[in-house]
């Protein structure tokens, strides 16, 4: 540990400055830190660094860490496009949390779900997503056992036929599910009845 | 009853006469303890200063099991503030010296509060500019890999 008065910080051990980056999120990874040098930039790119990732506004998704990455929060703008991006680079997701977002569509949602097959949990909030696609959610992820919908209920549908069709779609395709939180669903009991385990 | 006291030798040669409890706060040097019955370390890599800062640390977080020592004996929350307080008043060159202390003698918590200052002032900073006159780091990159992180963060299509 030499005493001149300045320390060049690119040289620290990767380990090191992994362990600091480690503790930022992943914006501020994308945005500024892999923009710094190059041995920063080396750190950024490892996939340990992507195990866990929560966006809550428009940024970057260029660089993850290829197929490292265990868990995702899309908020507000996801996209079809932005869905399908992450599922060709994270075959190994095991968590996708996808809440307000409006923008993603039932055609757009299944294409990308079918490339996470070891999707364990999923939550999908306030978006308007078919009886149908949750249906093929369940068959394209066998090993799912958290799900979650939330969505706000329409006073327009009140007689529930579109929320039994979701609850059908729940329960003909996931099987292994242990844990199932539907809130603001205006269901009916024919629905209810179609998810095993429920009286 | 007496304490064991152990010395600790800077690159400098200035040896500083520790309690064991203090000096365990390392696992290497509690390694090394247990090792060497001669009871003094040179620690050749780490100037005075740094060793003063270190020790300054681990008198603070030792823990006070047996009775003796300082008795203000502190309470979680009191100690986390002390870590910032401490850390906050290092400037950037020693805050990394202390980081690597930390690291090659093995001390997890300060190892941890000085991440945790290093992150925290890098998420304080606006652009990878910043970033760089703050820690003082050169752009390294060619023409080519600007390019490179131009292209890969463009947001998709």
């Amino acid at each position: 540990m030499k005493c001149e008065k300045t320390r060049n910080w690119s040289e620290l051990p990767p380990e090191l400055i992994s362990s600091i980056l480690l503790r930022l999120n992943s914006i501020e990874i994308l945005e500024k830190v892999q923009k710094v040098c190059m041995s920063w930039r080396r750190v950024c790119k490892d996939p340990s660094m992507w195990r866990k990732i929560s966006m809550d506004n428009h940024g970057d998704l260029g660089s993850m860490g290829q197929g490292g990455l265990l868990e995702i929060a899309l908020w507000y703008f996801g996209t079809d496009e932005l869905h399908n991006y992450v599922a060709d680079r994270s075959s190994n997701l095991r968590s996708l949390r996808l809440i307000t977002c409006y923008q993603i569509t039932d055609e757009g949602f299944v294409e990308a779900i079918a490339k996470q097959p070891l999707l364990e949990y999923l939550e999908i909030t306030y978006c308007s997503l078919s009886g149908e696609s949750l249906r093929v959610a369940g068959l394209s992820c066998p090993n799912l056992k958290k799900f979650r919908l939330n969505s706000e209920p329409d006073p327009k549908c009140y007689e529930g036929e579109s929320n039994d069709k979701k609850a059908l779609g729940i329960a003909e395709s996931m099987p292994e599910l242990r844990h199932l939180q539907l809130v603001g669903n205006t269901l009916t009991n024919t629905g209810l009845n179609a998810i095993p385990g429920t009286p | 009853m007496s304490k064991k006291m152990i010395v600790l030798k800077s690159s400098e040669g200035v040896s500083f006469v520790v309690e064991e409890a203090v000096a365990r706060q390392s696992k290497i040097i509690s390694f090394l303890v247990e090792e060497f019955p001669d009871r003094e370390l040179p620690l050749t890599n780490m100037t005075s200063e740094i060793l003063r800062k270190t020790i300054e640390y681990c008198k603070k977080h030792v823990v006070e099991d047996d009775g003796g020592g300082d008795s203000s004996s502190s309470s979680s929350g009191d100690l986390k503030e002390w870590d910032v307080k401490f850390v906050a008043e290092i400037d950037q060159p020693r805050l990394m010296d202390l980081l690597m202390a930390a690291n090659y003698l093995d001390i997890p918590s300060l190892l941890d509060v000085t991440c945790q200052k290093v992150a925290d002032t890098i998420a304080a900073c606006n652009d990878e500019k910043e970033i760089r006159a703050t820690f003082n780091i050169e752009n390294d990159f060619t023409e080519e890999e600007v390019e490179a992180i131009r292209m890969e963060n463009q947001y998709p299509i």
